[in-house]
């Protein structure tokens, strides 16, 4: 007897066709966006890299001198070493920040709209008005902050001029006030997810505020964790604008803040050797890469997805 | 009802489209752009040239008549772009009275800081798309023209019988590259010493006098530098045009040999050059690097900190818009050793090779170098203009100020400023030793012999 609740072998592979390319119709602008300014740009580069690219786009094959020189040269291991310590200082305090943040904001305290709005803030400013005016605030001879302290009779402090990594802390400073806002909406949206059912049963049981933050909030917004710890870590290593900003080039602190990415900037623009800034570029891929691999091994060992 | 929404939004796109193509001149392309900027192109003042906008006036050219040796048919965008924000408002009244010749001409100012002008410039000649008529300095003229983005002027200028005698020769000759004219010189500029009045009476000190020395100087700075910080008496940053050039020159050292084979930093000349800053900043005449690095030193010399200011001709019309406009006046360099130097450096207007309207760019190129537009600029108090007897205006639309310093200097105590064919190589270098060396990184013996080395090295790739 025939399977009469099978359509035709045909039909069914026409309408599945049609809906496939329904679906792919749908998703082709953004696709073709990507692959035009994300996928090219990123296959270029690593094709750049093996060439001397300089002023107007000259080229001439080079091999693999540019890595050569890439290990060789000093001034890119000390820009790597800065960007690592922008990563292992701002991540972790703009994750727990942002998580303390969103914990107190998830209360019904008053005002909570406005303290959304003013902790978010930071992250919709363009970063160009945020290095500017933090750029003046810190000032050694006009800024703001040397100011007040000048009123308690401090001296002026040095903050963006030392040769030493003070003024890569203070630039940490403005990268966590920016970014701390994003991560605790966030972390935010993943505590509303919390059933409160869990929070009564523990403080029927008697857990005091603070153990029901460690044994039950913590472990449930791992996976929110997990994302937000990602993200800023990849965005940190390609922290650029607001040291671009902030830091001049003839500033005494330039090689104890240069991350990656504004090394790669002057070699590929002020420099014109846009061969040499394509192997710095692969250089910051291949360790970003690295570090993410690294993080999502080693998160199934505390990420609960409960 | 959604879908003739839908439909009157489609539509209404394609006619935009249209519209764009409807109107277009002889000398344009037919590539039309995106209906979006064909709404929006009357009033971007951002549209680059290489991309054709459609220009709405070509129908109005065809009915204006006006015969003569001015072709007032000339029609189309012709984009200028250029650096120094204190010439866009001049810029903008020139625009004006271009188009009382070229009525139907749209000439788009596009205005930009000097820190981001070249690398904005060299990313748009990659891309095809740089102004039709842009500023150009000694230092890149021959690194654009071996590029091939500059147009050679010469059948321009004998076209129409421009001449060139009426600018200094050796700014006509500083963009004339193998026996090519491409540029025409628009202004150029020496170094002085700008210095603010009312700190020299409240300290009791007497003005700078002509031909003072660098001795008389430092003494000069001692008695204005007031010991608890709030002025000092000059500034002492790795300023290479304004700095450290001239006084290398002035100690018998110089920047490059005259084959610009060879760098000159290895020479006694040019550590003595050097030193003179250090020491400055060492006696407390001067902030420190962090300041400037921090504060640039025009910034704390308007804001009085300063009581005196190496700068070029060229900030006359920052300093008349400052607060301190009329408490500020100029001496011309103190001299070392007997030797009164000021690097002479000029700009210059050029046409794009690959520009889509070459006809209306170079009258509008021509015109703005020419007699009337040169005039106005002297006028106008900014940058000294080439052409012949508009430096004279130039000195008097300031008379309260001894502007005639800088022409003196450019008469008598110049030197041409140190440029080779790929300058910004060697001048990226220079930025780096010399922050090494004022940050006290290295000595200025060590710093400068490995600017040298490798300046040598730079010298030696260049064709």
């Amino acid at each position: 007897m025939h399977n009469m609740s099978a359509a035709p072998a045909g039909r069914v592979n026409r309408r599945r066709l049609q809906e496939s390319l329904c679906g792919y119709s749908f998703i082709l602008p953004l696709v073709i966006g990507i692959g035009v300014f994300y996928l090219y740009g990123v296959v270029k580069v690593i094709i750049d890299s093996f060439y001397n690219v300089g002023a107007f786009n000259i080229r001439s094959f080079a091999g693999l001198s540019n890595y050569k020189a890439l290990i060789a040269d000093a001034d890119v291991w000390s820009a790597l070493l800065n960007t690592v310590l922008y990563v292992i200082i701002i991540v972790p305090a703009t994750v727990i920040l942002a998580l303390i943040l969103a914990n107190l904001l998830n209360r019904n305290i008053k005002g909570r709209p406005f303290f959304r709005v003013v902790y978010f803030l930071p992250a919709v400013t363009m970063s160009t008005a945020v290095g500017m005016v933090w750029k003046w605030l810190y000032n050694r001879d006009f800024g703001l902050i040397n100011a007040i302290f000048k009123l308690f009779g401090l001296g002026p402090f040095n903050f963006l001029s030392q040769t030493n990594y003070i003024p890569l802390i203070c630039i940490s400073i403005v990268q966590i006030w920016i970014s701390t806002g994003y991560n605790m909406i966030i972390l935010l949206a993943g505590l509303q997810g919390i059933p409160k059912t869990y929070y009564e049963a523990a403080s029927l049981d008697g857990a005091s505020s603070l153990k029901q933050f460690f044994h039950i909030t913590v472990p449930l917004i791992t996976p929110t964790l997990f994302f937000v710890m990602i993200t800023t870590t990849i965005g940190v290593f390609q922290t650029f604008d607001i040291i671009y900003l902030m830091i001049s080039r003839i500033s005494p602190a330039v090689s104890h803040t240069d991350s990656l990415l504004v090394y790669f900037y002057r070699y590929a623009f002020v420099y014109s050797k846009k061969g040499y800034a394509s192997a710095i570029a692969v250089l910051l891929f291949v360790i970003v890469m690295a570090v993410t691999v690294i993080q999502l091994k080693i998160q199934k060992k505390w990420t609960n997805y409960g | 009802m959604r879908k003739m929404v839908c439909l009157a939004l489609a539509l209404l796109l394609l006619a935009g489209c249209l519209a764009g193509c409807a109107a277009k001149t002889a000398t344009e392309s037919a590539a039309a752009s995106t209906a979006a900027s064909a709404a929006t192109s009357a009033s971007a003042s951002a549209a680059k040239s290489s991309e054709t906008a459609a220009s709405s006036t070509a129908a109005g050219s065809a009915a204006a008549s006006a015969s003569g040796s001015v072709n007032t048919e000339l029609s189309g965008e012709v984009h200028y772009s250029f650096w120094g924000d204190s010439g866009s408002a001049f810029n903008d009244a020139m625009v004006v009275e271009f188009n009382k010749i070229y009525p139907n001409v749209k000439v788009y100012i596009e205005p930009c800081t000097n820190d981001e002008y070249w690398t904005k410039l060299e990313a748009a000649a990659t891309g095809g798309s740089a102004a039709d008529v842009f500023r150009m300095n000694g230092p890149n003229i021959v690194k654009y023209v071996n590029a091939g983005i500059i147009e050679p002027l010469d059948s321009y200028i004998e076209k129409d019988n421009v001449d060139l005698a009426n600018y200094p020769s050796a700014m006509i000759n500083l963009y004339n590259v193998n026996g090519k004219q491409y540029g025409i010189p628009v202004d150029y500029d020496t170094i002085g010493v700008w210095y603010n009045k009312t700190l020299f009476d409240a300290a009791g000190v007497e003005y700078p006098k002509d031909g003072w020395t660098w001795d008389e100087f430092v003494e000069t700075a001692k008695k204005l530098t007031k010991a608890d910080g709030s002025v000092y008496g000059v500034n002492a940053d790795p300023n290479s045009q304004c700095g450290y050039y001239n006084t290398i020159l002035e100690s018998g050292g110089y920047i490059i040999s005259d084959d610009k084979k060879t760098s000159g930093y290895d020479t006694d000349g040019a550590a003595k050059g050097i030193q003179v800053w250090l020491d400055l900043i060492d006696q407390g005449l001067s902030p420190d690097l962090a300041s400037f690095a921090e504060t640039k030193a025009d910034a704390q010399f308007y804001s009085g900190r300063l009581a005196m200011y190496f700068g070029g001709s060229w900030k006359l019309g920052y300093i008349n818009k400052s607060d301190l406009a009329d408490q500020i006046d100029v001496a011309s360099l103190p001299s070392i050793d007997g030797n009164l130097t000021s690097v002479i450096h000029g700009c210059a207007n050029v046409l794009n090779a690959k520009s889509q309207n070459k006809e209306a760019a170079w009258e509008w190129l021509k015109f703005l170098t020419g007699k009337e537009a040169q005039y106005a600029l002297a006028e106008s108090g900014t940058i000294i203009p080439c052409y012949k007897g508009a430096a004279d205006i130039w000195v008097n639309s300031s008379p309260d100020k001894n502007l005639s310093v800088f022409l003196d200097e450019a008469e008598n105590h110049s030197e041409p400023y140190p440029v080779s064919a790929n300058t910004s190589a060697w001048n990226d270098l220079e930025t780096t030793y010399m922050t090494k060396i004022w940050n006290r990184e290295v000595t200025v013996k060590d710093g400068l012999s490995e600017l040298a080395q490798k300046m040598n090295a730079c010298l030696a790739e260049e064709p």
